[in-house]
């Protein structure tokens, strides 16, 4: 699954030296404000010059479809996530986000329509997708058992990084995490909430162009959970494109744009405000509530196939 | 105390009793004397993070773990000794879906039934507005439903038997926000019901739909109050921000020097100012007077009221137990 060689497309040399050039954070986040994605773009097309990286927008699905039997978890969904952006991808259980996710990311194939992600066809090209971006799990991808430091350079060898660079990365990972002391505990010593910084850290470990993070504050308490949207506002402001699920709706009001996916499709995209304006709500909790209650029990007997299992004989 | 009703009220009439409960894992403290009691008929939340000793306190609760230290009853038998009177009389939903996914929705009701040695049909109409929900998928592996329909087949199976309180691990952990506010509200119908409801959550907004809350973290209870009354005590003046730029507003404020701490809060920010007793709104027309002669000319500011989360972040930090404190 892993092609060392390919290694042009895991880790972005030119990306690495804009990100220290700070172009993007001396503007600082724009919360809240309209066109947030196009600006990231146009900012995006600058710092880029790579094979990969032509200033096309990091996400751009276009009628994406997955179906399971006769059942259709995602439905011809069509949007495009901008350089940069913190795109919220919300959606009810059930209503197709994993099953949309797992498509981006190379790891389910559509069934009809398609969408390239960091430069890459996500059905043709999905080994270089998987290089191309990072990737954190609801629950962690690290490794309990394993220190640290030995989890830095366990994924930055998956990536393909050479060791001096996993050297570089690691100890600057540590730094940057005040983690110095605490490098060689296994991580199953460690707290949650650092964890929780530590298992975004390996995500971006060979810097990717952007990163998918589910549910990434799941279960942590209320000051992690903020230190960890802080990380977040970094890894944009120097560039990285996030696209991000959760259940806390707080969180949906920091995206730049967030799409809230009903059955299968997209019900709603746009910055918070203006859903909240065409919405007429006073939070995004409204809109969501609006949009994902009427559908969600009584007409839907159905069960969603567990998206990715086996679909049909499985059961 | 000492005077007898003071004894009745406190001891027997309780539905949970904890005192000084303790129990560790190795060199962690899951539990650190835990003390508090939990009225008949109330509805109970423990909020807190992952690994603050929830699961732990709620497996001591139903019998399945045995505390180091302390005392707990529940329903006023005491949870080592009483364990199998108790076991009959307690529901509890695990935070873990632990059905039998083969079997299908009713088989696994009936099974639950059959195991408290009663029937599908005798409890029946406490589960009714629940299983009215997923009887239409009532022959269905319970393996392949829906989350939010696992969850209303799990409080089912958890009810079958007719407890008289019924113990929920965190029930709506990784459940979409739709699907919480429902089964909160199944909660609120049962408690009008007069049953005891203990139940825990990692997410804060959902403590306003308990009667009382507890705040626990690191294996200690931080504090416990009426959901309103903890925003209430919130110790210092605190201020909501607004400006269009928010991630470089939250670094100015940081930078204000009267900032004790500052964090988002959906679209706002909450910035708590260390003089303590000082008046919110002068405060507040200060600050704003700071930041529109500073770098945000559309700053807006005002007085808020605390709610769990401030309070709750407040408490961590003040008792020393940050986020980073290995536990």
């Amino acid at each position: 699954m892993i092609v060392p060689h390919d290694r042009e497309y895991g880790h972005h040399p030119e990306r690495a030296r804009d990100g220290t050039r700070g172009g993007q954070s001396s503007g600082g986040r724009r919360r809240g404000d309209r066109g947030a994605g196009a600006r990231s773009r146009g900012q995006a097309r600058e710092a880029d010059g790579g094979p990969a990286e032509t200033g096309e927008p990091a996400v751009s699905a276009r009628r994406l479809t997955r179906r399971f039997g006769d059942f259709t978890a995602v439905d011809a969904i069509s949007f495009d996530v901008g350089r940069g952006e913190v795109f919220g991808f919300l959606g009810a259980n059930g209503a197709g986000k994993t099953t949309a996710i797992r498509m981006l990311t190379g790891l389910l194939s559509p069934t009809s329509g398609g969408a390239r992600v960091a430069g890459h066809d996500v059905a043709t090209e999905a080994e270089r997708v998987k290089r191309a971006i990072g990737y954190m799990s609801q629950r962690f991808s690290l490794y309990e058992d394993l220190t640290a430091r030995e989890n830095i350079r366990l994924y930055g060898g998956i990536y393909g990084l050479r060791d001096r660079h996993i050297r570089e990365r690691t100890a600057a990972l540590l730094e940057r995490l005040g983690l110095e002391r605490h490098g060689d505990a296994l991580v199953r010593s460690l707290p949650l909430g650092w964890r929780q910084k530590l298992a975004f850290s390996v995500a971006m470990v060979h810097e990717p162009g952007i990163v998918f993070l589910d549910e990434p504050t799941s279960g942590v308490d209320p000051i992690t959970r903020r230190q960890f949207w802080e990380m977040i506002y970094e890894a944009a402001a120097t560039g990285t494109t996030v696209f991000v699920t959760t259940h806390y709706m707080d969180e949906a009001e920091y995206c730049d744009r967030i799409s809230i996916m009903v059955d299968g499709r997209i019900a709603a995209l746009g910055t918070p405000d203006e859903l909240k304006r065409s919405f007429e709500a006073s939070t995004v909790d409204d809109v969501f509530v609006r949009l994902a209650r009427p559908r969600q029990l009584e007409d839907r007997p159905a069960p969603r196939p567990p998206g990715y299992e086996p679909p049909a004989g499985s059961r | 105390m000492t005077s007898p009703t003071a004894e009745a009220s406190a001891g027997g009439d309780d539905a949970v009793a904890v005192e000084a409960l303790t129990k560790r894992f190795g060199d962690v403290a899951a539990l650190d004397d835990v003390t508090f009691r939990i009225h008949p008929g109330e509805l109970f939340g423990f909020i807190g993070p992952d690994g603050a000793g929830k699961t732990t306190l709620f497996r001591i609760l139903t019998t399945l773990l045995v505390a180091d230290r302390g005392m707990a009853t529940v329903l006023g038998l005491d949870v080592v000794r009483d364990l199998w009177t108790l076991r009959r009389r307690v529901g509890y939903m695990p935070g873990r879906f632990s059905l039998y996914p083969d079997l299908s929705v009713r088989e696994n009701l009936q099974f639950f039934a059959s195991v408290f040695g009663t029937t599908l049909e005798a409890g029946y109409d406490l589960i009714e507005p629940i299983y009215r929900q997923i009887e239409p998928f009532r022959d269905r592996r319970a393996g392949a439903l829906s989350g939010g329909m696992k969850q209303k087949l799990a409080l089912c199976c958890a009810l079958i038997h007719r407890p008289r309180i019924l113990i929920l691990d965190e029930p709506t952990t990784g459940v979409d926000a739709v699907s919480r506010r429902e089964f909160w509200d199944v909660l609120a119908e049962l408690r009008a019901g007069g049953l005891t409801i203990v139940v825990s959550t990692p997410y804060m907004d959902e403590a306003d739909r308990c009667d009382r809350i507890a705040l626990i973290q690191n294996g200690r209870v931080l504090e416990i109050a009426a959901p309103d009354a903890v925003g209430r005590r919130y110790p210092l003046p605190l201020l909501g921000v607004r400006a269009r730029d928010r991630y470089r507003l939250l670094q100015a404020l940081r930078r204000y020097p009267h900032a004790h701490s500052v964090y988002p809060f959906g679209e706002e920010l909450h910035y708590t100012d260390a003089r303590a007793g000082a008046d919110p709104l002068t405060l507040a027309r200060e600050l704003r007077a700071h930041l529109r002669a500073g770098q945000f000319p559309d700053a807006e500011v005002e007085p808020v009221r605390a709610g769990i989360e401030d309070a709750f972040m407040a408490l961590m930090s003040g008792a020393g137990a940050g986020a980073e404190r290995r536990s």
